[in-house]
């Protein structure tokens, strides 16, 4: 992560060539993860250095955030033997996160409240210093963005080193910190002197305009302390498989619970950090059997309070970046900017 | 690479039996170093593992003012717990912390303190105990209203006599029921050899404590219209199940207590203890990192019906 820097006004161009070359001279320094079609979705995975021209700057949401490169969805967190803790490295290859959209951007920087704020881990901390961050402007809405209601997009404001807009052909690339400014000068990619940043301004305007699905967020979360016993609870809840989908692709769901697992020596071992989800019946069942939220409604009500009105206590702001992959991935058709409507009906 | 949730070695010095499935454990990190930093304060909690098995949360149950030991006193009724129950003195177990906030001693100097507690509830009181025989200066009087399911689950029976001979102390006891409980699920094979054997001394045990019992049959609240405290100038510190708790207070409040005056100590899951994992969340709180004491006033209306 580099300091944070003013938003930079110098566009360069890069064509189809000099953005390859860019991608080359990143994959020299950084392991490059980027959004890449699979099968019939989009993943974020590393990519080999021959496979950079797989890169999609207008692919759709990712199936998995970029959560999962900060925190594995199953890591080890220690080694132990007889009893002693095995020290363990955090063996995170320097990397560039490269395409990622807005919104996800936003869910990085909210996930650095969580892990760094109260608390900080070092793992976390240590993996995210060693980053570099390349965010693509989205132009186009997906069906279920949002990201407007929460300032998230559709163009990055700041905390990205590098930000580049696909637009009529070409590459419009703009450094958002001293590290990307450096990189780009490295490599020599001219200022335009252009109609480019007019261009950018404009496309940015029309970008926010495309985005049509919105939360109206004023007195958000009193409205749901308001509303804790309203009707579409229970409707929600009468849907909801408790799957825990939404909270898997969230970007900015967090919790994860901790396992050991023993070696067939019965000695030695790992203790495991896998993702889970607040929907989950077990999650917060303690060990006499009580279980605060045993009813389904209480789960489903806890994530979407939670994103709404909690986590503004906790880290001061939305917990939701409006990317709408919990919408695109519910198969019960839980739609939050659906329900949260309704509480104003 | 130390991480935030990396435990330390400690050995299990000492393991005194408290009751069926309860067992107080004396510890000392290994690494002297370790425990000559560790400080903690009545109410937190550390996380302690036993590798391979997990990791539990587990409430301080000695003195604050003990540099060179410090212990837990565990029921055993999880995986971690019941694997504990099964080490014996000499092991090695995993230990970080102290979490969360504890009692609120800065408040509760000179002040009455009013300890309502319920089963393994007593155990993060008692550092309170101890830290008022102590420094009895600091503090007024303490009135301990303690319930538990029968006579032969009360905790720390040795230690009573000494608190109650405490000018201060005052310590009044109920019970669900007098007969004793069946044989707990949890056996603890490591220590009791001969099953037969440990069952006969279960029985005997609980038969004496029976005999010995000279408290309340029924709820903790039915101490109530024993007790001697007044609202005025006390600090009420409660931890139990939440049932026992809902209606403590609101027994409190009936008596003209009010709700900021009453702490309690609530029990979540918790998997980090760093406001990490989430597990432990009630509305915008952790319990590991806000708690596990809170104000009453700040928990009265949480979601999920607390209290």
């Amino acid at each position: 992560m580099s300091p944070p820097a003013q938003i930079a006004t110098a566009v360069r161009v890069a064509d189809e060539a000099s953005w390859g070359q860019l991608l080359r001279a990143l994959a020299q320094t950084y392991d490059i993860w980027a959004p890449v079609a699979e099968k019939n979705r989009v993943i974020l995975r590393c990519l080999s250095p021959d496979e950079l021209d797989q890169v999609k700057l207008d692919a759709p949401p990712t199936l998995l955030p970029a959560k999962k490169v900060y925190r594995a969805p199953e890591e080890t967190l220690l080694r132990f033997r007889k009893g002693e803790v095995e020290p363990l490295g955090n063996g995170q290859h320097p990397w560039a996160l490269v395409g990622i959209h807005p919104c996800d951007l936003r869910a990085i920087q909210l996930l650095d409240r969580v892990y760094t704020g109260f608390f900080a881990d070092e793992r976390y901390s240590h993996r995210r210093q060693q980053n570099f961050l390349v965010v693509a402007n989205c132009l186009q809405p997906f069906p279920h963005c949002f990201c407007t209601s929460f300032q998230s997009g559709p163009f990055a404001r700041k905390e990205y080193d590098l930000a580049v807009t696909p637009l009529f052909g070409r590459h419009l690339v703009q450094a958002g910190s001293a590290a990307g400014e450096a990189f780009l000068r490295v490599l020599g990619l001219p200022e335009t002197t252009g109609s480019e940043l007019a261009e950018l301004v404009a496309a940015q305007a029309q970008a926010e305009q495309a985005v049509t699905r919105k939360v109206n967020t004023d007195n958000l979360p009193r409205l749901l302390n308001m509303n804790v016993d309203h009707p579409v609870w229970d409707q929600i809840a009468d849907r909801c498989l408790s799957c825990g989908a939404c909270t898997a692709v969230c970007p900015t769901c967090y919790c994860f619970s901790v396992q050991d697992r023993l070696n067939l020596d019965l000695q030695s071992g790992e203790r495991r950090m896998a993702w889970t989800s607040c929907l989950i019946m077990e999650f917060s069942r303690v060990a006499l059997g009580h279980n605060p939220r045993h009813e389904r409604v209480a789960r489903v009500k806890q994530r979407l309070y939670h994103k709404f009105s909690y986590f503004n206590d906790q880290y001061g702001q939305f917990g939701c970046v409006g990317c709408g992959r919990c919408v695109d991935t519910c198969v019960a058709g839980i739609d939050p900017v659906e329900v949260l409507a309704q509480l104003r009906r | 690479m130390q991480n935030l949730m990396t435990p330390r070695p400690a050995v299990i010095q000492r393991i005194r039996r408290q009751t069926a499935d309860t067992l107080t454990y004396t510890l000392r990190f290994l690494e002297p170093e370790v425990q000559q930093a560790y400080r903690f304060s009545p109410g937190q909690f550390n996380e302690v593992s036993v590798f391979g098995v997990g990791e539990a949360p587990i409430s301080i149950s000695s003195a604050a003012d003990t540099p060179d030991t410090f212990e837990h006193t565990v029921r055993a009724v999880g995986n971690v717990t019941a694997a504990l129950a099964r080490l014996m003195e000499g092991s090695q177990v995993g230990v970080r912390g102290p979490y969360g906030h504890g009692w609120p001693m800065q408040a509760m100097a000179g002040r009455n303190l009013l300890l309502i507690a319920g089963g393994i509830g007593l155990a993060p009181l008692r550092p309170v105990i101890l830290e008022v025989m102590r420094h009895s200066d600091r503090y007024g009087s303490l009135e301990i209203l303690y319930g538990a399911r029968s006579p032969a689950d009360l905790l720390f029976v040795d230690e009573y006599d000494v608190w109650t001979a405490h000018p201060q102390i005052r310590l009044l006891l109920s019970v669900d029921r007098l007969e004793p409980n069946p044989p707990p699920a949890v056996s603890f094979p490591g220590r009791d050899k001969g099953t037969d054997k440990a069952v006969e001394e279960l029985i005997r045990r609980a038969t004496v404590a029976v005999h010995r019992y000279d408290g309340r049959v029924g709820p903790v609240t039915v101490l109530f219209d024993q007790m001697m405290t007044l609202p005025a100038g006390t600090v009420v510190l409660t931890c139990g199940p939440e049932i026992m708790m809902k209606f403590v207070t609101l027994e409190l409040m009936d008596r003209g207590f009010t709700c900021d005056q009453i702490y309690v100590s609530l029990e979540r899951r918790m998997e980090c203890g760093v406001a990490q994992c989430g597990h432990c969340q009630i509305g915008p709180l952790y319990v590991c990192k806000d708690g596990p004491v809170f104000n009453y006033k700040d928990v009265r209306y949480l979601p999920e019906a607390v209290f």
